[in-house]
């Protein structure tokens, strides 16, 4: 039986972890609904750049250099995009999960792999493995900017074109709701223009639905002035708009999953603080039960 | 009566998704007026205004100041983008043309290795000089 001092002890210590992840829940809580509007306003724009794009698929596509596939894949570039801080669930080793199983897979089939990463946990997760990334981002998952967005974008167009790299990955949590959050693995380069309007996928952008993404229309699209020219401007244009996307959908996933996990654990301190009350009453009653029976033995001994 | 559907988006917001009977956009080689059943084309735009109007003699009539846009046609889908758009209307003269001198002369200012600020604050000089543009384009259409 633990005395009683000890298990007060506990208590207050149980307390006042609860104090701090009670905190933490609420201030991810009001961070939620900020960065919940954030990824809403710029979600219009990711949706009508791809059906742009899928339209343009749709009408027998492009051969602009960015949606072209290397012959042979060397080697693979990773964006693995995480929090800054941790108490956040599985937020950062789902992520971090994924991309050693690829870098594992990648090595096995003798590849190379260039990794970048945002967000301090992933920085110190692969400095530990002894992997240096070749872009690291720190203190911008609480508030992404399109700077971070753009000198990632400079660095996988350039070195594509140039053939250094030959696909791109993005690892990143995507905020399905306030509850959940996805893990996502996107193939960014080469872009995949038909993969914009997926089977059955029927566009709903004015209120009007487009009768069947996958019918090829008539005709060719002009463009002016140039193919070349346009898509050399929108394709970047594109993957920059994706990264500030996805750097946003997973700062608004950060929070929603810290929120959860904070919840989770002030939910159990609650129930530890019960449990530990109970079992004090009980030692308590336990040791007023001894002193009684002391008592009453004493006496009964010097009546005899 | 011919109608397109049209949908206007910057980064950070939607100026415009509905119908619409015409659309004016500044292309590259000019302005451009988009009615139903238009060629299908896609085309970067330069910095400038976007008109538009739902009917074909008066209507709700959309004007705004929009820069580093795209625009892309088919048949009666029509799709803008763009970094920046603000509807005439609510763009603030006094203010746009106070912000100029100060953001020159920050410019100015600047130290030279300072990249990403020189870059920040040149999109908004550039981005106050359309509005101010639009702005005096609207005065003179309205003039004649």
């Amino acid at each position: 039986m633990p005395n009683l001092h000890d298990i007060e002890r506990r208590i207050s210590s149980v307390e006042s972890t609860k104090q701090i992840t009670r905190t933490m829940q609420m201030v991810a809580a009001a961070k939620i609904r900020h960065s919940q509007e954030r990824v809403d306003h710029a979600t219009p724009y990711a949706d009508a750049m791809k059906e742009l794009l899928g339209n343009i698929a749709r009408m027998g596509g492009t051969e602009a250099p960015l949606t072209m596939p290397h012959d042979e894949v060397k080697t693979t570039f990773l964006c693995v995009i995480v929090s800054d801080r941790g108490l956040a669930g599985g937020f950062n080793s789902n992520i971090l999960r994924r991309a050693e199983r690829i870098l594992k897979a990648r090595k096995a089939e003798g590849k190379d792999i260039i990794v970048a990463v945002c967000g301090k946990k992933g920085i110190a997760y692969f400095n530990y493995r002894g992997i240096e990334p070749v872009l690291a981002f720190r203190d911008l998952s609480a508030d992404p900017r399109v700077e971070e967005a753009d000198a990632l974008t400079d660095y996988v167009i350039e070195n594509y074109l140039s053939g250094k790299i030959d696909e791109a990955i993005v690892l990143y949590n995507h905020a399905k709701n306030a509850a959940e959050q996805v893990p996502c693995t996107d193939q960014l380069l080469p872009i995949d223009l038909k993969s914009f309007l997926p089977d059955g996928y029927v566009f709903n952008v004015s209120g009007a639905t487009e009768a069947d993404a996958n019918v090829e229309i008539e005709g060719s699209i002009e463009y002016e002035e140039d193919e070349a020219v346009v898509l050399n401007q929108l394709l970047p244009e594109y993957i920059a708009g994706y990264f500030y996307y996805v750097l946003i959908d997973s700062a608004s996933a950060e929070q929603a999953a810290r929120r959860n996990a904070m919840k989770t654990a002030t939910d159990n301190a609650n129930d530890m603080i019960e449990n530990l009350n109970r079992l004090y009453n009980r030692v308590r009653q336990g040791a007023i039960t001894t002193e009684i029976n002391e008592i009453v033995g004493g006496a009964a001994a010097l009546e005899d | 009566m011919s109608v397109i559907r049209c949908d206007v988006v910057a980064k950070d917001k939607v100026l415009y998704s509905g119908e619409l009977f015409n659309v004016m956009v500044p292309g590259t080689e000019g302005e451009l007026g988009i009615m139903e059943n238009h060629e299908p084309f896609v085309s970067a735009l330069h910095d400038g205004v976007i008109w538009a109007r739902t009917k074909e003699d008066g209507g709700q009539v959309l004007a705004a100041a929009i820069m580093g846009g795209y625009v892309q046609v088919l048949k009666d889908r029509v799709i803008v983008i763009c970094d920046k758009t603000r509807a005439i209307d609510r763009i603030n003269l006094e203010r746009v043309k106070a912000d100029i001198p100060v953001l020159e002369e920050r410019i100015a200012n600047l130290r030279e290795d300072s990249l990403i600020s020189r870059s920040l604050l040149s999109r908004k000089l550039r981005w106050c000089k359309v509005q101010l543009a639009a702005k005096e384009k609207e005065q003179e259409y309205y003039g004649r």
